[in-house]
């Protein structure tokens, strides 16, 4: 959760980017995490193809049971059936990671670039403030936002964005300072292109593929951490199907009903470990050094 | 008190909780309240929120630091297997480092706990707080933060086999231990022993999910009612403790990490 | 043209320029020669700007500047060493030079892409490459692009940090032409930083031997075999 400074690689030039076309190079994880993120998006669209029973619909006269013809995944305990919450629940777990992922990119975006640009004083007073933030563990702070505001899933959304953006307009920081750093930058600052300019055609480009990188990484470990909100009781409430919140319900039952435990456990799991296959992907098209072998 | 509470108890709750004074002061006694540890009392207990944090803080404390040693214990294994093993054992480890990094710990704990509670019987769930007790919430903690940590030994310890000096110690006929013990060890202490720091910090909130899960009686019992129950001061306490021992370990990491370094430790000789 | 009086710069706690004196008359080629780590390329960057000097002023046509600032930035361009890194890998040779037609607003905006083409061929590069990026054109063709985009801005004063020292040998030969080409259309004033002597013989009117941060002999090119007087000057002499 909080080593990430070292895995993400530096700017690289553009040629590099010429071999992406060659298929050996991808890495078999990278296309089973974007196979599995496909799968999530189809996932999602089911219910506008098949026709299946809406996510909180009860038949209390079927509570608890096993995977049947009717109910592949079996039902909870109020009789709902687990497939279709699980797939209810796709919409509303991945959306908020998204939704805080873009919170957190509102944020850390600007301030990294800002920073990173402006250098000196600038610089240094942006950065203390951010390591102000980041002197507390990542999840106790989101804690205590959701604490202040209520437990709701906008509340756990809002807490990691909180927690999550600082370490985050670090890395950013830190791409563009080196970014900014290669001669035809100041090449083209000196040849006459603007400062908004020199920013959005010579160093953002750089800096896209590693930002590529770090926002699948990040995705990952910010759907981690909101499932893990909801399950404790305090992100998406009840009936809202969401996954870790699903987890919780099934938790006073799953020795009865060990079907509740494994079905959305194992959505969040592939869920997080697809962002996380395809941000490693990624990474090792970027990375090409190769260490001496013995 | 009635139903309908009076004027004076009101006036009375307002002056106990210090809602009488302007924002700006309130915020600076709250300060200078705080540098002294005292957070008042828990609006849901009336108790002293001090107390209560005693109360609960070791526990969190001993399984986030059987946490970190079994996180450091598995991140070296992992890493270092990673690194040595041949092309397709390699793959396969960093799969498994992946996987383990994405599992949530909230599952992997009720998994745990069907496998060896349920099923097998060899722990138990409703403990008394003894160390026995601690193992299946310390694994679990430690297994994700193991593998991210993993994860980074294993890129160090690649990026330092990158370097001119290993392809020296290959060229010279050292085998694979040696390189790993003499050449690369030392060299990539320092960076680990902050990344162990920094992970301490991840425990700490993961412990969260976990004491909720096995009931383990630590800060998170406490921090999960405090929010049900908007019991402000316990979360504030919560906030600065967590942050300053969060602040302790980092500090301590950087010490050694100066202490261990002969070139820093001759540098700060000099001044 | 152009002249610094009194440039002086430390770097990490040693001096890299003492009182640098310098002037370049309109038209005229300068050639800057030293060993390296003479202070050089410090002394090149410093007078467009990429570092700053401590003390010590610079100024252009008769007024202080400050290099890299306001309409300095387009009076004095710059060539840098390597031409493939000082190009960005996001532009065309046609939009480096785009990029620096419309950044100093040079001409009539309809005009421009033709007057872009047109610059690029008459420093050689062949219209159809154009339109390629700098990782598909080799180093001469990329020091064609770059000096196309220094000459694009109009500037009175060019600055070419070792023009050559990335170039292969053939390359060199053809570059050394076209500059000597460049000043012959435009009579433009330039300095050309180099630690060898062969291209500036062929090149420059007047040369300065740098020698431990401070400027040891200033001498017009033909006098420098028989007048010179600092032992590295009279061993640089020698080589001709």
């Amino acid at each position: 959760m909080s080593d990430r400074g070292s895995r993400i690689p530096g700017p690289r030039l553009i040629p590099r980017r010429l071999k992406l076309a060659d298929p050996g190079r991808w890495p078999i994880g990278f296309a089973l995490g974007v196979v599995l993120l496909a799968g999530f998006g189809l996932l999602a669209l089911a219910p506008i193809v098949f026709d299946l029973p809406a996510p909180d619909e009860m038949d209390l006269l079927a509570r608890l049971t096993g995977p049947s013809a009717a109910h592949p995944f079996g039902t909870d305990h109020l009789g709902r059936d687990v497939l279709a919450r699980l797939i209810g629940a796709v919409p509303v777990s991945l959306g908020a990671a998204l939704a805080a992922m873009a919170a957190i990119l509102a944020i850390s975006l600007p301030w990294g670039v800002v920073a990173g640009l402006a250098g000196g004083r600038v610089d240094a007073v942006m950065m203390r403030l951010a390591d102000i933030i980041m002197a507390f563990p990542m999840l106790v702070l989101a804690l205590a936002v959701i604490g202040f505001m209520g437990a709701s899933l906008e509340a756990s959304i809002l807490g990691v964005a909180a927690a999550w953006w600082p370490s985050n307009a670090r890395l950013v920081r830190a791409l563009v300072l080196s970014a900014s750093h290669r001669d035809f930058v100041r090449a083209a600052h000196l040849a006459g292109a603007s400062r908004i300019r020199v920013v959005l055609r010579h160093v953002l480009p750089q800096v896209l593929p590693s930002l590529a990188v770090i926002i699948s990484l990040e995705t990952a470990s910010v759907l981690l951490a909101l499932s893990s909100l909801s399950f404790l009781g305090i992100g998406a409430q009840p009936p809202t199907p969401e996954w870790g919140a699903m987890l919780n319900e099934a938790r006073p039952f799953f020795a009865q009903a060990p079907h509740m435990l494994i079905v959305p456990g194992l959505a969040v799991t592939l869920a997080v470990l697809a962002f996380n296959l395809v941000g490693e992907g990624m990474r090792s098209l970027l990375d090409k050094r190769e260490p001496y072998r013995w | 008190m009635g139903i309908v509470p009076e004027p004076e108890d009101i006036a009375a709750l307002r002056a106990e909780f210090g809602l009488d004074k302007a924002l700006l002061q309130r915020y600076a006694d709250w300060l200078w309240r705080a540098l002294h540890f005292e957070f008042g009392t828990s609006v849901a207990t009336g108790r002293p929120v001090m107390a209560e944090i005693a109360l609960h803080l070791p526990a969190t404390l001993a399984l986030a630091a059987s946490a970190l040693i079994g996180a450091i214990a598995i991140s070296l294994t992992l890493g270092s297997l990673a690194a040595v093993a041949g092309r397709y054992t390699g793959a396969g480890l960093r799969g498994l480092t992946i996987l383990l990094v994405s599992v949530p710990s909230f599952w992997l704990a009720l998994l745990l706990i069907y496998i060896f509670v349920l099923r097998l019987g060899w722990a138990r769930l409703v403990g008394d707080g003894s160390l026995t007790d601690l193992v299946l919430p310390a694994i679990t903690l430690s297994l994700a933060a193991g593998a991210a940590l993993g994860r980074m030994v294993y890129e160090r310890i690649r990026a330092e086999m990158s370097e001119d000096h290993v392809r020296l110690a290959i060229a010279k006929g050292l085998g694979p231990l040696q390189i790993l013990t003499g050449h690369i060890a030392p060299r990539i202490a320092g960076p680990l022993a902050t990344a162990w720091a920094n992970a301490f910090g991840g425990l700490l909130g993961g412990a969260v999910i976990v004491e909720s899960i096995f009931g383990w009686p630590g800060l998170g019992q406490l921090i999960l009612q405090a929010i049900a129950q908007r019991d402000f001061p316990v979360i504030q306490a919560y906030l600065v403790l967590m942050g300053l021992i969060f602040f302790a370990t980092s500090l301590a990491a950087d010490l050694a990490v100066i202490l261990s370094d002969p070139q820093l430790r001759r540098r700060l000789g000099d001044e | 043209m152009l002249t610094a009086r009194g440039l002086s710069k430390r770097f990490h706690g040693r001096d890299v320029l003492r009182g640098i004196d310098l002037t370049i008359a309109p038209g005229e080629v300068v050639g800057l020669i030293g060993h390296s780590g003479a202070g050089k390329s410090t002394l090149a960057r410093c007078l467009v700007g990429l570092e700053r000097a401590e003390a010590g002023e610079i100024t252009l046509a008769g007024e202080k500047v400050v290099p890299g600032k306001g309409n300095t930035r387009q009076r004095i361009q710059y060539l840098w060493q390597d031409p493939t890194q000082s190009l960005s890998p996001f532009l065309t040779a046609t939009g480096a030079i785009m990029e620096t037609l419309a950044g100093f607003d040079i001409g009539p905006r309809a005009g421009r892409l033709a007057r872009a083409a047109s610059l690029l061929e008459t420093l050689g590069l062949p219209r159809a490459l154009h339109d390629r990026r700098p990782h598909s054109l080799s180093g001469g063709q990329c020091q064609r692009v770059a000096l196309a985009r220094a000459l694009a801005a109009a500037p009175q004063v060019l600055i070419l940090d070792e023009p050559l020292s990335s170039l292969d040998l053939a390359t060199q030969v053809s570059t050394i032409g076209l500059l000597r080409e460049v000043h012959a259309d435009t009579g433009l004033a330039m300095l050309i930083v180099s630690h060898d002597l062969a291209p500036l013989r062929q090149l420059a009117d007047r040369i300065l031997v740098l020698d431990a941060s401070r400027v040891v002999e200033d001498l017009a090119m033909v006098d420098l075999a028989c007048k010179a007087k600092h032992p590295l000057a009279r061993a640089y002499a020698a080589t001709l």
